[in-house]
């Protein structure tokens, strides 16, 4: 069967935010149902290339979590035809190692992994290992790319997405598209059981060495219950030292189908000669179902929850209330509240906190960890030394509770929106930026044009809107805080 | 043993092609799930190629230029137009950074480098500046780096006539508000109290001091003392050296050029200043060879190791980029495969490489357990010692990493902002104008006998400055690494 090329070019429209980009981008849908988006950027003679899963920490199980992020690691170890010495003798062994790697992982489950029994694998793993070794080079990839003028060769895995990306010269297209055919098709995953003690080493780095990676993992924790936003993407340590590859194999069989994949491509090239070169190298990986969404229900809460973590550095904190996902209206309502509480000087909160009352010497207005469920607006505050947090958090409470009383004005309203179509020009201002935001909506709500939409949903929202998200979700018996400090600390 | 069974036919199979996956859905098998008979993924005919394989076409690359040209009191401007977006960017780098701060002041050029963007300017006061501004959703931002300052102002380019002359104020006239020069002084102060609350933190100040010598220009440090000594004047004095003569005005995106021009002159073309100031920097190279050790209770240890990069100008600098891609880039580096790929020590081993003004920095640097922390920096300075030897770097390593240094070449040209930016830079650094023109070949010429220098120079072992930062009875003995220096406070390193 011939594959079935179809190319839709958009009419212009005239956005302020980046004026005829619907006009620009090409979308393409290859026979086994990934989607293309391209962009012709003819300004220097480089492209970007992303390629992004529907996949993440939310799509992970209890037990296994961090699982979605130690794939994404393993996913740069290579293919069969890259980083090999000798494929089938390397595919046998593989096999081998698996059988012995899990073993020994089941029994770390079980807590036995120093028995004899568990002694005896690690040496059998050791010596298998050794001679795997002797056939690959797991580097391949990452040499591949960065001999060939590769920048910024990254993966990223948060709650709701994974992503691989990286900028090569324009003369390397076939290489990209081939390279990351293969490893959507193939990834061989090389040296998993190495690799899952780095991301460990990843997990002290990024949590348990850092005040505010602990505050955020102790904040979700306690804000969700079933919600699988509750856990940090890198996983737990006891679930990421019993990782089996096995499991590491299913996930990829299961979420790493064509059709839960998005590519996109920004730069210097030919549209019309890309699109054969993309249904020949993504367009051959076997068709397979899109995987179903989580399912799950996270009780309502009904009760303020707090909590206070003693760690080796000085205080700060954090309060949320839950805010739910897109498509719903309120998202918006909420994207707008972020603006106008935490803008530059002029925000709500940092007019009060840090240069009026100065109790602060900064505040941070956002939303984590996802967008695929309900999730959290979250004020972070990192208060002057000596000022408690009871009144950092009553300051903060006062200002969200004047929204419910008096609606924003509307020159406050026009400031969020120009801030907004701003910082979205901003941020697609390079290719990287241009390709990272159209996969990224393409990748979450099935449509790119949500970038396109994102100015006309802002504007259409009123003071009054602003007003009702505010009485309805700032509910301080209802909120999340999270205070952190050193042992006998002001709190 | 049972379960293995089908495993292990399994792998008397493993070429057999994967034909229809089995759909799964949620939930998944649990915890014990019997392992299930498999071979690994195969590529599909059409994919089935060796990627080292493509061919690839010539690729010219264009060293562009932005449009240069001076006022006449001395300031130089960059124009460069890029009408991707509808923004404009615009950056003013000054002659003045932390190496000019008075020793007992020192924090006062960041202090001012952000006040003259918070303290109101012009006819402005700082409420009536930051609404003008924000309502506009344009970001004003100021820092300063060692040798010089940087204000800039981004703006979509339907206001960059209006807020032009604004930008012009902030760094000619700026009021230097009372009310914020406190709010930005406190902040500072609560940021240099937290700033021991990250380890890694720690580890870059204590190594920055260590090399470059704590009193030294380059290795000293803002204190609580010295930011609490500084007042409105002593920030008005520094602003004062704020001199268009050698200042650089880069103004790049969506703009017409001619009207920027005029733009430029009437707000710049009367902006005053004295010369600017000279700075002697110390010529001794890092000291003698040591650990220091900063205790600390923590997770991961990080450690730092140190050496002297390029002096600014110098040829050194091909070379020495050539050996630091060799020992740490991501992926290739010599650090990233023998720490982390062979030992799955640490999730990332790297190394950098700069020039300065006098010798730049050297840093191989990577985070571990503590309880394997000594065995990663064993690794790690065979690992630097072993590159040091004369020809240790194999021909294949070079040209990798010479291909890395060509091939990433374009994206020193791949936005007009990047590109006069560089310019302006370099030029206020004193590079020659052909610098950028002559790079490509400066690095596909580099000798063997170069490479040699360099690696003896960026792991010189007598010179090695290893700062661990950790948890010191866990860590035990670090003598066998050089002599060790315990630092318990940053802060009071001296």
């Amino acid at each position: 069967m011939r594959p079935l090329l179809t190319t839709i070019l958009l009419a212009a429209l005239s956005v302020s935010a980046a004026p005829g980009l619907e006009s620009r981008v090409s979308e393409l849908k290859l026979s086994n149902g990934m989607v293309f988006l391209l962009v012709e950027r003819h300004e220097a003679p480089v492209f970007t290339g992303f390629v992004r899963l529907r996949v993440g920490g939310i799509d992970e199980e209890q037990g296994f979590t961090g699982l979605a992020h130690l794939f994404e690691h393993m996913a740069f170890k290579g293919t069969p035809r890259l980083g090999t010495k000798n494929w089938p003798e390397e595919q046998a062994l593989l096999l081998e190692i698996e059988r012995v790697g899990d073993s020994l992982a089941r029994l770390e489950r079980a807590g036995t992994a120093a028995s004899d029994q568990g002694v005896a694998l690690k040496t059998e793993l050791k010596a298998l290992s050794a001679r795997h070794k002797a056939l690959t080079d797991e580097n391949a990839l990452a040499q591949l790319y960065q001999v060939n003028g590769g920048v910024g060769l990254n993966a990223t895995t948060d709650k709701d997405l994974t992503s691989y990306f990286v900028s090569l010269p324009k003369n390397r297209l076939e290489l990209w598209a081939t390279v990351e055919a293969q490893r959507l098709a193939a990834p061989v995953l090389r040296d998993f059981y190495t690799e899952r003690d780095v991301v460990q080493e990843e997990r002290l780095r990024s949590i348990e060495t850092n005040p505010g990676g602990v505050l955020f993992e102790e904040l979700n924790q306690l804000a969700f219950g079933s919600n699988p936003y509750r856990w940090s993407t890198v996983g737990y340590q006891k679930d990421l030292a019993a990782m089996t590859l096995g499991k590491a194999l299913d996930f990829h069989r299961r979420f790493y189908a064509p059709a839960n994949a998005v590519g996109c491509l920004v730069g210097d090239f030919d549209t019309a000669q890309l699109e054969p070169l993309l249904e020949r190298t993504f367009g051959a990986v076997p068709a397979r179902p899109r995987p179903a969404e989580p399912v799950f229900t996270d009780p309502p809460l009904r009760a303020q929850r707090r909590a206070h973590v003693t760690f080796d550095a000085s205080p700060r904190l954090a309060i949320a209330v839950r805010r739910p996902p897109p498509p719903s209206k309120d998202d918006f309502v909420f994207d707008v509240l972020e603006v106008l509480l935490s803008e530059g000087r002029t925000g709500r909160l940092q007019q009060r906190l840090v240069f009026k009352e100065r109790l602060a010497q900064g505040v941070g207005v956002f939303s984590a960890p996802g967008v695929r469920a309900e999730n959290l607006f979250i004020v972070s505050v990192v208060p002057m030394s000596g000022v408690k947090s009871e009144d950092v958090e009553r300051a903060v409470w006062e200002e969200l509770e004047k929204l419910k009383t008096t609606p924003p004005t509307a020159e406050e309203l026009e400031k969020v929106r120009n801030r907004l179509t701003a910082d979205f020009a901003r941020s697609i201002d390079s290719n990287a930026g241009l390709a990272s935001a159209l996969s990224r909506y393409q990748t979450l709500f099935d449509d790119w044009r949500y970038a396109v939409r994102l100015p006309d949903e802002i504007a259409a929202i009123t003071p009054a809107d602003v007003q009702r998200v505010a009485s309805q979700y700032f509910d301080q018996k209802k909120s999340v805080v999270v205070t952190l400090g050193r042992e006998g600390g002001a709190r | 043993m049972k379960r293995l069974l089908p495993l292990l036919m399994a792998m008397g199979c493993a070429t057999t092609p994967v034909t229809v996956e089995p759909v799964i859905t949620r939930p998944n098998p649990g915890l014990e799930a019997v392992p299930q008979k498999r071979v690994l993924a195969e590529l599909p005919a059409a994919l089935d190629i060796d990627p080292k394989a493509i061919t690839v076409a010539p690729l010219e690359v264009k060293v562009t230029r932005p449009e240069r040209y001076e006022l006449s009191n001395g300031l130089v401007v960059y124009l460069m137009e890029d009408h991707t977006s509808p923004l404009v960017l615009v950056r003013t780098l000054v002659p003045v950074g932390a190496v000019d701060e008075p020793a007992d002041r020192l924090g006062v050029s960041g202090i001012a480098a952000e006040l003259v963007t918070a303290g109101g300017a012009g006819s402005r006061t700082p409420e009536q500046l930051d609404e003008l501004l924000e309502f506009h959703a344009a970001d004003l931002n100021g820092g300063a780096a060692d040798e010089y300052s940087q204000v800039s102002l981004s703006v979509r380019s339907q206001d960059l006539a209006a807020l032009f002359p604004v930008f012009a104020d902030v760094l000619q006239r700026p009021r230097f508000d009372g009310a914020r020069f406190e709010v930005t002084k406190s902040r500072v102060l609560e940021s240099i109290k937290r700033r021991n609350d990250r380890p890694d933190g720690l580890a870059a100040r204590a190594l920055s001091k260590a090399l470059y010598g704590t009193d030294s220009l380059l290795g000293r440090e803002s204190s609580e003392a010295t930011v609490k000594a500084i007042t409105v004047d002593d920030v008005k004095k520094l602003h004062a050296k704020w001199t268009p003569k050698t200042a650089r005005l880069v103004i790049t995106g969506d703009f017409d050029r001619a009207a920027v021009k005029t733009l430029v002159e009437r707000a710049f073309a009367g902006w005053k200043g004295g010369p600017p100031p000279s700075r002697t920097f110390p010529t001794a190279g890092p000291p003698s060879r040591r650990v220091i050790l900063v205790p600390r209770a923590v997770a991961q240890v990080k450690v730092r190791i140190g050496g002297a990069g390029w002096t600014r100008r110098s040829p050194d600098e091909y070379p020495m980029r050539l050996v630091n891609t060799a020992l740490g880039s991501f992926g290739v580096g010599r650090l990233y495969r023998e720490i982390r790929d062979e030992r799955g020590l640490a999730y990332s081993a790297s190394s950098s490489v700069g020039g300065g003004p006098t010798f730049g920095q050297f840093t191989a640097s990577f985070d571990t357990r503590p309880q394997q922390a000594v065995q990663a920096l064993e690794v790690a300075l065979d690992v630097l010692t072993k590159t040091g030897a004369p020809d240790s770097l194999s021909k294949a390593e070079l040209a990798t990493a010479t291909d890395m240094a060509l091939n990433t070449f374009a994206f020193r040209f791949d936005s007009a902002s990047r590109i006069a930016w560089e310019r302006a830079l370099s030029e206020f650094f004193g590079y020659d104008d052909d610098y950028l023109d002559r790079y490509r070949d400066r690095i596909a010429q580099v000798t063997s006998a170069q490479v040699n220098a360099a690696t003896a120079t960026l792991t010189k072992p007598d010179a090695l400055q290893i700062v661990v930062v950790g948890p010191k009875d866990v860590l035990g003995d670090l003598s066998r690494f050089g002599p060790v220096t315990v630092i318990e406070d940053v802060d009071a390193f001296r």
